[in-house]
């Protein structure tokens, strides 16, 4: 950031003491809000419940203005990114977190239909592929991602080995896959969604059961 | 071939969770790949965060008045309205900040989002309950608290919230145990809205 940009920044916070300067308050709206929701997204919420904690970001940071001191170091933007990874780590604790296992993060109830459902997942695919070795990327991208899906034979052609070969380093792949996703914050709310209190019926059991 | 060997071997089985999520991934296949770009930020989102900023800057000045006014002997309703008109606000704001259904009508708040937005402008519980005790007594046939107030606090050395608990304690405890069930349950309420329950 510029050290005009960076001025600019720190007297906003001066005028967002000024409760007669309406501009200033708009503008912390437009500078911080999508930038908010961009650090909340990261953290793994979906885009609207990173809109709706970036809305209420705004309120109560500029809310508590008054406790902003300019020496305590770091600077007015830094002070509200703190603000607002606290409020993000207060959003997470709503939901409990215990580790899932390789087979037992069952998700029959998924809703596949669920656009945005869909839209975290692809992202979370998206990122763990990355943390995989070339070869490990390159044979679950063969089988799942091409254009047309190829089969265990025409993966062993294409990479020179063996149609066994290339089945059993497609699932190793996958086994290496699997934690790398169930790490992922966006994946892994909606997996433990079936865990969830809300998620049980009126009998105090789960409505869906972790396969074995 | 591939399938039957599948489903031979039992380390070859993909779990259904995982086969889910790489189906879904796969079904928008051009997504992988792709790198996750910043969403620009729509219309109706900036116009939401502008609307939350007016929030704040709503419950600021709420906050401001009330520390010129400070304690006044009435309902948590009438102090609240009576804030607001002399802030000259907009309930809307504040009302949208709060999640209430319709953010035109103040009345439409319940009695739990009253509390958090009481906290929010600073009034400390024990003086928001005074408030809603006073709320209760007036519909139970007793004169304007206001006159219960003046009736008591000449030549008497307590705060005025003092004093108001003092009448509340005495008129409350002509109550029938139903009307005092209710107060209790009134009382719960704007423990929850402070976040002290």
């Amino acid at each position: 950031m510029g050290v005009a940009r960076k001025k600019e920044i720190e007297q906003l916070a001066t005028r967002l003491k000024n409760l007669e300067d309406t501009a200033a308050y708009h503008k912390f709206a437009d500078v911080f809000g999508p930038r908010f929701r961009s650090l909340f997204r990261s953290k793994g919420l979906t885009a609207s419940e990173a809109e709706d904690l970036a809305c209420s970001c705004i309120t109560d940071i500029a809310l508590k203005i008054e406790k902003y001191r300019p020496q305590a170091g770091g600077g007015f933007e830094s002070w509200v990114f703190k603000l607002a990874q606290h409020a993000v780590a207060d959003w997470w604790r709503q939901y409990p977190i215990r580790p899932l296992a390789y087979e037992e993060a069952a998700t029959p109830e998924l809703d596949l239909a669920r656009g945005e459902e869909a839209a975290s997942i692809r992202e979370a695919v998206q990122q763990s592929l990355k943390e995989l070795s070339a070869a490990d990327r390159e044979v679950i991208q063969l089988r799942e991602f091409g254009g047309l899906p190829m089969t265990f034979s025409e993966i062993g052609t294409q990479l020179g080995i063996q149609t066994g070969t290339a089945r059993v380093r497609y699932h190793r792949a996958l086994k290496k896959l699997a934690p790398l996703l169930l790490k992922n914050p966006r994946l892994d709310r909606i997996l433990k969604r079936v865990h969830h209190p809300d998620s049980r019926n009126n009998h105090g059991q789960e409505t869906t059961q972790p396969e074995s | 071939m591939d399938k039957k060997r599948l489903n031979q071997n039992p380390e070859d089985q993909v779990p259904t969770w995982l086969r889910q999520v790489l189906d879904i991934a796969k079904s928008s296949a051009t997504a992988i790949g792709a790198s996750v770009g910043e969403e620009p930020a729509s219309a109706a989102f900036r116009q939401k965060c502008r609307q939350a900023a007016d929030a704040a800057l709503s419950i600021a000045r709420l906050r401001r008045e009330r520390q010129r006014i400070g304690f006044v002997p009435i309902s948590l309703r009438e102090y609240v309205h009576g804030l607001f008109l002399a802030a000259e606000l907009q309930a809307s704001p504040v009302l949208r900040w709060l999640g209430v259904d319709d953010p035109t009508d103040l009345d439409s708040a319940s009695i739990k989002d009253w509390a958090r937005l009481a906290r929010e402008i600073g009034m400390e519980l024990r003086e928001t309950l005074i408030h809603a005790r006073i709320g209760k007594v007036v519909g139970q046939g007793y004169a304007p608290f206001p006159m219960l107030f003046a009736q008591r606090s000449p030549g008497l050395r307590q705060r005025p919230i003092e004093v108001c608990e003092a009448i509340l304690r005495q008129i409350e405890s002509e109550f029938s145990p139903q009307v005092r069930e209710e107060f209790q349950g009134l009382d719960r309420e704007i423990r929850e809205g402070y976040g002290a329950c």
